[in-house]
């Protein structure tokens, strides 16, 4: 997670997929521990969730040629780990709070 | 007036036609633009309108201007976008991605290449024969069955629609007149325009309300008996005599304008209002098939009657 950290003391932004993987299921997959990880080390960083609609469709994993598909973002409302909370449940909280995005 | 007209070059005609169109264009706009300092919320949509009209003239004439290549590869792009919308709403799954594919960079070009090079008899049947039936087998390779015959008859209507029928337009260009085209969008377009601002000022309650809040058969009726009556009046500018001109632009019309209604039906059952504009937050797309639905039903039904009817 170095480089992350570096880019976070710098005061810039990143953009995570937290499941670190791309799958065949509709669903993302389940996230990892990094993201918790960063959140505990940089407690006032915002978290803020989006999905992004249709980048499945564009580029399923295995395939080469991608398809002109329009893609959009949307940006939820920011979460943040909240005081002893657990890493699975914030990790869970996490994917729950960018999933319900898709249907916004 | 008529001798005069005749006594021109084709290249002359259609210079002029564009003359009257820009200065016509240019009327209105200024109109529009003084009635602005009266009553705003009215002329809105009118000047959008009229900003629609502008773009579609000027896109016209870019293609004239330009020769017939630059007209397919123009005719090509609008169908590779529209087609990009259509997809876009049309949920697809993992299984289909190939058949995406063969119908964005293999179908859509070589379906122009033969407009382009004049394969008449094999453009026609093209998409209907050989696409249709490979689609499906792609979608079958692609192994898997959930909703398949769902799947694969969402691909083949969107090809159908902003493939095929869009590379009629160009086709017209390529039958022997150059103002053809010219006459399918204007008579098409007037129709569509005609019916639009009728059930504006008329009022009228939607005949079926479950497709369009707006269509009726009142406001259809009479978009249908000016849009022939402006074709019939075009005919100068085209190979027919008037009557046969009216009974085109008739036909045309129909198509256009029910078309039109089938696409609204579909946008009903994906749950937008349009294809791009109202929901462009959702899709991100521009609202292009919205504006050239009625030419994907209208040019391939005018195409193969004029064909039909002239044996050319």
């Amino acid at each position: 997670l170095q480089p992350l950290v570096h880019v976070l003391e710098r005061g810039d932004s990143l953009i995570i997929f937290p499941e670190g993987t791309r799958g065949y299921a509709e669903d993302p997959g389940p996230f990892k521990a990094g993201l918790y990880n960063l959140a505990t080390k940089f407690p006032h960083a915002v978290l803020v969730p989006a999905w992004i609609d249709n980048i499945q469709r564009v580029l399923p994993k295995g395939e080469v040629v991608p398809v002109p598909i329009l893609c959009s973002v949307t940006f939820g409302a920011p979460i943040r780990l909240e005081e002893g909370e657990d890493r699975r449940h914030f990790l869970d909280r996490a994917r729950d709070a960018v999933i319900a995005l898709r249907d916004a | 007036m008529n001798s005069f007209l005749r006594s021109l070059s084709p290249t002359q005609q259609v210079a002029l036609l564009f003359f009257v169109i820009f200065g016509l264009l240019t009327i209105l706009s200024v109109a529009a633009f003084l009635m602005t300092f009266r009553e705003e919320s009215q002329v809105k949509n009118f000047r959008k309108l009229l900003r629609t009209s502008w773009v579609m003239v000027a896109v016209f004439w870019i293609a004239w201007a330009a020769g017939t290549t630059f007209a397919q590869i123009l005719f090509a792009l609008i169908s590779f976008f529209a087609l990009r919308e259509f997809i876009t709403l049309s949920p697809t799954r993992r299984g289909d991605h190939r058949s995406l594919v063969l119908a964005f960079f293999v179908v859509l070009p070589i379906q122009f290449w033969l407009v382009a090079t004049r394969h008449f008899d094999l453009f026609t049947v093209f998409i209907p024969v050989y696409v249709f039936l490979a689609v499906p087998v792609a979608s079958a390779l692609g192994g898997d069955t959930k909703r398949f015959l769902e799947r694969n008859a969402k691909l083949q209507w969107g090809i159908m629609v902003c493939i095929y029928g869009l590379s009629h337009v160009p086709a017209l260009l390529l039958l022997g007149s150059p103002f053809l085209v010219f006459f399918l969008v204007f008579v098409v377009q007037t129709c569509m325009v005609v019916q639009h601002l009728l059930t504006r000022h008329l009022n009228r309650k939607p005949s079926i309300p479950a497709v369009s809040s707006s269509f009726n058969w009142y406001s259809w009726l009479l978009g249908m008996i000016l849009g022939s009556f402006v074709g019939g009046l075009l005919s100068f500018i085209t190979p027919f005599r008037p009557g046969q001109a009216l009974a085109l632009a008739f036909i045309a019309c129909v198509a256009g304008s029910m078309g039109h209604l089938v696409m609204k039906a579909l946008k009903r059952d994906r749950g937008v209002t349009a294809w791009g504009h109202g929901d462009r937050s959702v899709t991100g797309a521009g609202g292009l098939l919205d504006r050239v639905d009625s030419l994907c039903f209208a040019a391939p039904i005018f195409f193969h009657s004029v064909r039909w009817y002239f044996g050319q």
